[in-house]
């Protein structure tokens, strides 16, 4: 029996449970700020401290962000709904329940579609709902030894909306696609800064595998503490090797929730799963029922951004960009419209996109940045290709332009007359230093009339590094040509 | 429809209720009233929209505006063990 279980190949089935906390400026039911970072406890008041008495008043804007997620991931929204409590006791629960949508989520049956390996692969969106978020535990110094913990409930309250997603996740890498696409388009849509540092966005994945080919579902664990995609992936991957293993040997995984070790890069049982029924849901009679009509999900939908997919279709369609040049350009909702903003001053597509993609990433790729901290403006940009237009600077030149400009955030016009980078295009001068390279590369130049083409470029070369990179290399090639006949 | 001891076990744990051996049959004997109990009503309720909140009006919000929190001193107060900024719990590690 066990022989024939080892020759079964297995393959994995991944929901991955989203948490991102929302960019409102108070919480969810009450009006302490949510700024991150305060001083412990210096965000609270009786309704998130669960005092008796405490009225919750639901936050406009955190309803208008949920349904604006909702929509932003292809869901349907719901009518009408109630906010539950979630009874389980932990120190972090100041009420000893946690208010969430339970019966009626915000936002259900939507979807995101990945790219991967180039084929587009689509993953269902479950359900969409708000909820609030717990205090936090600070330990005191190494956790086995500390005598008791600390909480700090700044965080109990904080709006977050909670993504589930359909079994439909295929392997661990589809499960980091999918993540970073998901932060993406919640980027665009505002609603959250989605830090995984510092928890503003958590990932949870049930991971469990099957028979390939079969639709049955076997135990599944749950994945907790992957705190970026880089963890997310690994995490799973150890679980799926892991749960072969035990399926192999002819045992049963049991269900359990799963601690992510980043550094010994395995995982570890935290807690045995609660049932649904285990957290006794039921609507909280202090929270009053909420209405959505069309209307109002209208007004939000019209709020909404161009999203990550029409944005790389309209760049394919309206400026002829290639596949990979638009899902660069769209992978923040900053860098499409600092694209979008150099071609008002300069359209020419490829060409902007070309030195976005391999001046401009790069440079900030190396400096650890963000587009939004980058000095240069989308004008300059233009600007410095306009100056390779008119012949002022050469394309080499400009790159050096360019890196002056990241540096300092100067206007590329005012780097040129500084440095004294101006193109040299005048016919007399140039012929002047072609001469003298002719001059003092007798061998390069027989060679060439001898019929070696390379050594043109050599020559070329030479007159360029003569004039520091700022002859016109049309101009040079002409006259070496006419000079070396 | 009947509860099972092992079924009252587990609601007093998640309850976190410590109940003994007499404790627990009594509740369980009161609990299979109550339970007969709502299956009536749900029979005598078939077809009828559920009720979800006691209230009827819906949509009550609040705009998205800062208020002043409580000092942490005063937030502490009640507490029976805590530091300058925090509530003290028992360690809490998960076994």
């Amino acid at each position: 029996m066990v022989k024939e279980v080892k020759t079964v190949k297995f393959e994995p089935v991944i929901g991955l449970e989203i948490h991102v906390e929302l960019l409102t400026k108070t919480k969810i039911f009450c009006g302490c700020s949510t700024t991150f970072g305060a001083e412990p406890n210096t965000q609270t008041c009786p309704v998130c401290l669960g005092l008796p008495g405490a009225r919750p008043i639901l936050n406009k804007r955190a309803v208008e962000f949920a349904m604006r997620a909702s929509l932003a991931l292809n869901c349907d929204i719901v009518d009408y709904t109630t906010f539950d409590r979630k009874n389980y006791f932990y120190a972090d629960l100041p009420k000893g329940y946690q208010i969430s949508q339970y019966f009626f989520p915000m936002g259900t049956n939507g979807y995101v579609d990945i790219n991967v390996n180039g084929e587009s692969r689509r993953i269902r969106i479950h359900q969409l709902h708000l909820e609030e978020d717990t205090g936090k535990l600070l330990h005191v110094g190494d956790i086995l030894a500390s005598p008791y913990s600390r909480v700090d409930f700044n965080r109990a309250g904080v709006p977050l909306i909670e993504i589930v997603t359909e079994p439909d996740v295929g392997s661990a890498e589809e499960a980091r696609l999918f993540l970073q696409k998901l932060r993406t388009i919640l980027l665009y849509t505002g609603i959250s800064d989605c830090k995984m540092e510092e928890g503003s966005l958590r990932c949870d994945a049930n991971v469990s595998i099957r028979p390939r080919g079969s639709d049955t579902f076997m135990n599944k664990t749950e994945l907790k503490n992957m705190n970026s995609f880089r963890s997310v992936q690994r995490g799973i991957e150890f679980e799926i090797k892991r749960q072969t293993g035990i399926c192999k040997d002819g045992k049963e995984v049991v269900p359990e929730t799963r601690h992510w070790n980043e550094d010994k890069g395995t995982t570890t049982a935290m807690r045995s799963k609660f049932a649904a029924s285990d957290y006794r849901c039921f609507p909280d009679p202090n929270v009053i029922p909420l209405e959505t009509d069309s209307s109002w999900i209208e007004e939000v939908r019209n709020q909404l951004p161009e999203l990550p997919d029409e944005k790389q279709e309209r760049f394919k369609e309206e400026y002829q960009l290639p596949d990979y040049d638009a899902e660069v350009l769209t992978s923040s909702r900053e860098l499409a419209d600092f694209f979008d903003e150099t071609l008002k001053d300069y359209n020419e597509p490829k060409t902007v996109s070309n030195w976005i993609m391999s001046e401009l990433l790069a440079y900030l790729k190396a400096e650890k940045m963000e587009i939004t901290g980058c000095k240069i403006a989308p004008r300059q940009l233009a600007q410095l290709l306009q100056l390779i237009d008119k012949g002022t600077i050469s394309g080499k030149i400009a790159k050096t332009v360019f890196e002056e400009m990241f540096q300092r955030g100067e206007d590329p016009e005012t780097i040129v007359e500084e440095k004294g980078l101006v193109q040299i295009a005048d016919e007399g001068e140039l012929e002047r230093i072609i001469e003298e390279v002719i001059e003092a590369n007798p061998g390069p130049v027989e060679d060439f009339k001898g019929g070696k083409k390379k050594a043109l470029g050599f020559l070329v070369g030479q007159v360029m590094k003569a004039t520091k990179g700022k002859a016109n290399p049309q101009m040079v090639n002409k006259l070496l040509g006419e000079k070396l006949k | 429809m009947s509860i099972s001891p092992e079924e009252i076990k587990n609601a007093a744990w998640d309850a976190r209720l410590k109940l003994n051996s007499q404790e627990e049959s009594v509740l369980r004997e009161e609990a299979e009233k109550l339970l007969k109990k709502a299956l009536g009503f749900l029979k005598e309720t078939e077809g009828l929209e559920p009720t979800f909140h006691p209230f009827s009006i819906t949509s009550v919000m609040r705009e998205d505006e800062e208020k002043t929190s409580l000092p942490v001193e005063v937030a502490l107060k009640n507490a029976p063990d805590a530091d300058e900024y925090c509530f003290n719990v028992p360690r809490i590690i998960e076994e």
